[in-house]
């Protein structure tokens, strides 16, 4: 479970994971190429209250903390992108919640270069064929402090998913 | 039915008993408590059993999430087969160690029967990388194409291969 919710995101994201698996019953027609983005950061010394401010990942990357890391910096790095059919969604009757869960994410090969990589995000994309940073909504924010050097690097997300509304 | 993630509903046996709503004073999370037992921890209602809602022709689960439903109790495996590739860097192949599981059906145990679907992707690490979606915004996804990779060095540290960790069902003609 996350850190923390984007303020931008709260009561949203539930609705958006309906909206990326088009099964949404009210406006899937309007994000129909949709997904999650997730992305790996430096977040520099901003604290939780000041990165939930945040409402797109151009003022993310625009602010002088955080920094998102770059494929310059470390080879094979690239934004994961969670289309259609992968999320479960598992509603909870019997602690009242809903779960959202994707798999692990690996970057195959990350390459060294820089700080430790400090936090992980997952990110609304409206529109992942046309969309920019400015229409990208930030919506969770994960601890992940790793160190690349080469190997594998795998975001093991928890057991039932990385966000849970209740 | 379309391709689509998919919903699974875990009903509460509300029968007896009662639950009321307090929030830990520390973290401010939302939790339920039974008034009937000792204690303010967080008590779920018992579990009834499992509804998968929309359930669609094709599906993917996460490995970890499979484990838990496991765990749980009401989802069982055929054809389990644990596989290992190098994931540590091409100067140290096997510094770390992916594992996958392999399977080869998912039978998901609910209120109206068995949901049996068959495994056609598994979990691994495989000899294509993932495609890229925007260029300008360097983002990738899975190609959902290509084959496992062998267990050998070459495929540590290679950035021509991919690691995904879901399988891809696609419902058993008897479901």
């Amino acid at each position: 479970m996350p850190d923390f919710q984007h303020n931008i995101a709260k009561g949203r994201g539930t609705q958006w994971v309906d909206e990326i698996r088009q099964t949404s019953g009210f406006s899937n027609a309007g994000y129909v190429n949709s997904g999650l983005i997730v992305s790996l950061w430096r977040r520099g010394t901003d604290t939780d209250d000041i990165l939930n401010n945040h409402d797109d990942i151009a003022a993310m990357e625009a602010a002088a903390q955080p920094a998102e890391l770059t494929s310059g910096v470390n080879a094979n790095y690239a934004r994961k992108t969670i289309v259609d059919t992968t999320p479960t969604v598992t509603i909870d009757d019997t602690n009242n919640w809903v779960d959202i869960d994707i798999p692990d994410q690996t970057w195959v090969a990350l390459g060294a270069g820089g700080t430790a990589i400090t936090d992980l995000s997952i990110a609304f994309d409206p529109d992942t064929t046309a969309g920019t940073d400015s229409t990208l909504r930030p919506w969770t924010f994960h601890a992940f402090a790793v160190t690349p050097d080469g190997s594998d690097v795998t975001a093991q997300i928890a057991t039932l998913g990385f966000f849970r509304s209740q | 039915m379309a391709e689509q993630g998919l919903t699974i509903r875990k009903v509460a046996d509300t029968s007896e008993g009662r639950r009321v709503v307090m929030y830990d004073p520390e973290t401010g999370d939302r939790k339920l408590v039974n008034p009937d037992t000792p204690g303010d921890d967080h008590e779920p209602w018992p579990l009834a059993g499992i509804q998968i809602e929309h359930l669609p022709k094709h599906a993917m689960l996460s490995q970890s999430y499979v484990a838990a439903a496991r765990a749980e109790g009401w989802m069982e495996v055929t054809g389990e087969k644990r596989v290992f590739k190098p994931a540590g860097p091409a100067s140290n192949p096997w510094q770390n160690t992916h594992t996958f599981i392999h399977l080869d059906t998912i039978t998901v145990k609910t209120m109206d029967g068995d949901v049996t679907f068959n495994v056609v992707r598994q979990p691994d690490k495989y000899d294509t990388p993932h495609v890229v979606v925007d260029e300008e915004r360097n983002m990738v996804k899975s190609s959902l194409k290509g084959n496992p990779v062998p267990d050998t060095d070459e495929y540590a540290g290679n950035p021509e291969t991919s690691v995904d960790w879901f399988y891809v069902l696609e419902v058993a003609d008897d479901a």
